[in-house]
């Protein structure tokens, strides 16, 4: 189960659809009600009218008895024959049943059964007269029923139930008329009632159909909506977590899954901590969820640096996040939303960063260090330079002034002392210039045949006045000849007899060269503080060197420029050292008889 | 004769050029490699008249030297003069930059001391 389908098996009533129902089921009832009374009404007033005619007919028919009775008495005065007495007999036998017929059909009318009780008093009246006349007729002869005929009775008696007759139809005609207009006010009622159901019912159904349709319309709206909501998260490219108030999970998007390792499915309704587990990069300890202070303070959190999410394999994963309260309109927290993603790449960028940042700083340091070295080291041979010139000046003007007492000997060695130190600042240049020869990677070399024991003894004659008397020794039984650069080569010798004078504290120096067919080999053996085996690598890094520059000057170049140098040349360069007990420096060369000479190879 | 100057510079070429400079001036100086050297002289001979000074040396250093120095009470109260290519020694008595301006130099070495002979 997913929020979007829980969300959509939520009802939307709407007060408005509800009124409306219970409206239309009223309007319902009402119409029924009243059309059932109307339809009684109608029906009892049909009922009247049909009673009504049923009481004039009887009445007519008891009238027409009576007549055919008469016509009979008539005809048999007349004739005196019994054959014309037959309608007499047929009116008299239907008198008395046709007076008992209107009697019950008036049996609830008071005035209708007073003026029936003179009609049947009156009928009888008149039975009496027609049987006397038919008696006179029968025993007396004709001119005694006529005389009986004559004297009227039997007209005024016929005439009197006429009457009586008469009257009782207007009476029935009066309440046929009431209760026709009874009928013609129901059928009105009626036909308003249904009318104004009708309408009524057609308001409210169209009302319903445009509130359902409103409904629908929204609820349809809601669904696309809900649809959108999850899509779009899906979509999001972060993960993304979401709980109620208690903090158990409702919803996780894709992302989420993939770097949780839970499906929303299995997530849903745990609490977050299970799903969402995350400590701190280096300690490992747990770390705070930011939901629960979102939750508890309705805050946006965002997330401690250095932060590792424990995917549910076990996996780390750097991760950034922020948790935020999810607010209902009036503000009140119904839940939270944490976003979170995958931030190894850029903490691998920053590692790589603040790695680069740090070498830098180090390359800017010992660059500034360098230049305050570099300002130091040129002083003094500078310093010596200009004193020794400044010795041989004053040595002169005592030359001409006479007062001289040191002779040509003495000024002779202040001159080679002054040359000496030249020659050390010109080394110190030459070794500043190759740091940005080799850096621009245009080192040239001029091949030619060299014999480095010519130039290891060259060198030592340099630093005669640099080493203490007798301190170096040089121990090669034979030339060895290479294809060398006799420059570089001596400058690789400086730079590593240099050294041995420098670190060597005045002890010996003994340098010895042996060869065979492919390699001259140089060794170079000092006395001195030597070099700790952790520092011997670092020795040949650029502006570095085995001890503080307080205790040692030095640019620190010496021994990199020799060991580009030195490769340049196809050789290597080592050093054998303990710390206090003097250091021995191995410079192996290839010995490369090659067929072209003074060819320039660039490195 | 009594050593009138203590030289003290672990840079052979500038020691030795200064050395030379004053003696010809008609000082008593004696020059030493570094700090112990220059420590283990004043301890074992009589004091001099004045101390001149290199800063950056290995081992004992000439900042380490002058608070030793003050430290004994046999050789406080020499003067120094620092020189020095790099450093400053705040309490010196003259301060002088590797190279030396020589004439300015020798003005202070006279203020503290008269030649041995003229």
């Amino acid at each position: 189960m997913n929020a979007s389908t829980r969300f959509n098996e939520a009802r939307v009533v709407t007060p408005g659809l509800a009124f409306g129902f219970i409206a239309i089921v009223l309007v319902l009832v009402v119409g029924v009600v009243v059309a059932l009374a109307n339809l009684g009404t109608v029906y009892r007033a049909a009922s009247a009218v049909a009673h009504t005619n049923d009481v004039k007919a009887q009445l007519h028919a008891l009238l027409a008895s009576l007549i055919d009775a008469e016509t009979g008495e008539r005809g048999y005065i007349i004739t005196g024959n019994d054959s014309y007495l037959e309608p007499y007999t047929r009116g008299v036998a239907a008198t008395a049943t046709e007076i008992e017929r209107v009697r019950q059909l008036m049996a609830d009318n008071r005035e209708q059964q007073i003026d029936l009780d003179r009609v049947a008093a009156d009928t009888q009246v008149k039975l009496d007269q027609l049987v006397k006349a038919i008696q006179a007729r029968r025993e007396n002869g004709f001119e005694a029923a006529q005389a009986l005929v004559l004297t009227n009775l039997g007209k005024r008696t016929m005439d009197g139930i006429r009457a009586v007759v008469a009257r009782m139809e207007t009476r029935e005609d009066a309440l046929l008329a009431s209760r026709t207009a009874d009928a013609d006010r129901a059928y009105h009622t009626a036909r308003f009632t249904a009318l104004t159901i009708g309408a009524v019912s057609l308001v409210v159904v169209a009302a319903l159909f445009v509130v359902t349709r409103r409904v629908g319309t929204e609820r349809k709206a809601a669904v696309n909506l809900a649809e959108q909501l999850r899509v779009t998260l899906s979509s999001i490219g972060d993960g993304v977590i979401a709980t109620d108030a208690v903090g158990r999970v409702t919803s996780v998007n894709l992302i989420a899954e993939h770097l949780t390792g839970w499906t929303e499915v299995e997530a849903f309704g745990r609490r977050l901590e299970e799903i969402f587990v995350i400590v701190n990069e280096e300690t490992r300890l747990p770390v705070e969820n930011p939901i629960n202070r979102a939750l508890s303070e309705g805050v946006i959190v965002g997330l401690a640096n250095h932060t590792v999410l424990i995917a549910r394999n076990g996996t780390a994963i750097p991760v950034d996040d922020s948790a935020a309260p999810i607010r209902t309109s009036d503000g009140r927290v119904q839940g939270a939303v944490l976003v979170f993603r995958d931030v190894t790449g850029r903490r691998r960028t920053e590692h790589e960063r603040s790695k680069l940042i740090a070498e830098l700083e180090a390359a800017v340091h010992a660059r500034d260090e360098f230049l305050s070295i570099a300002a130091h080291e040129l002083r003094n041979p500078v310093n010596a330079v200009q004193l020794q010139l400044v010795g041989i000046l004053r040595a002169f003007q005592r030359l001409s002034s006479g007062t001289d007492e040191m002779g040509s000997e003495g000024l002779r060695d202040r001159v080679a002392q002054a040359h000496a130190q030249v020659g050390r600042l010109i080394r110190l240049l030459d070794n500043l210039l190759d740091v940005s020869r080799i850096r621009g990677g245009s080192i040239a070399l001029e091949l030619e045949d060299v014999d480095l024991k010519e130039v290891v003894e060259n060198v030592i004659t340099q630093f005669l006045g640099e080493a203490l008397p007798g301190q170096m020794t040089f121990n090669a039984h034979h030339p060895v000849v290479g294809r060398w650069d006799r420059l570089r080569l001596e400058q690789v010798v400086s730079n590593v007899l240099s050294n041995a004078i420098k670190y060597g504290e005045g002890r010996p120096i003994l340098m010895s060269l042996d060869s065979d067919d492919r390699a001259a080999r140089l060794f170079v053996q000092d006395h001195g503080i030597g070099i700790a085996p952790e520092q011997q690598e670092r020795l040949f890094a650029r502006f570095e060197r085995g001890v503080s520059r307080r205790q040692y000057g030095g640019f620190g170049l010496g021994l990199w420029i020799t060991r580009q140098l030195v490769d340049a040349m196809g050789g290597e360069v080592t050093v054998a050292s303990r710390a206090g007990q003097g250091a021995t420096f191995s410079i192996v060369l290839p010995i490369a008889r090659a067929a072209t000479t003074g060819t320039r190879q660039s490195t | 004769m009594k050593t009138q100057i203590l030289v003290v510079d672990d840079d052979a070429g500038s020691r030795n050029a200064l050395t030379t400079l004053l003696r010809d001036e008609g000082f008593t100086v004696i020059g030493v490699p570094g700090g112990r050297e220059a420590l283990e002289y004043l301890r074992a001979s009589p004091p001099p008249k004045l101390i001149v000074l290199d800063l950056m040396m290995p081992d004992v250093d000439g900042w380490d030297l002058r608070h030793a120095q003050k430290q004994d009470p046999r050789l406080a109260a020499i003067p120094v003069i620092a020189v020095s290519a790099a450093g400053k020694l705040l309490d010196a008595d003259a301060q002088f930059r590797k190279p030396l301006d020589y004439e300015k130099f020798l003005g202070a070495v006279r203020q503290y001391v008269k030649p041995a002979r003229a």
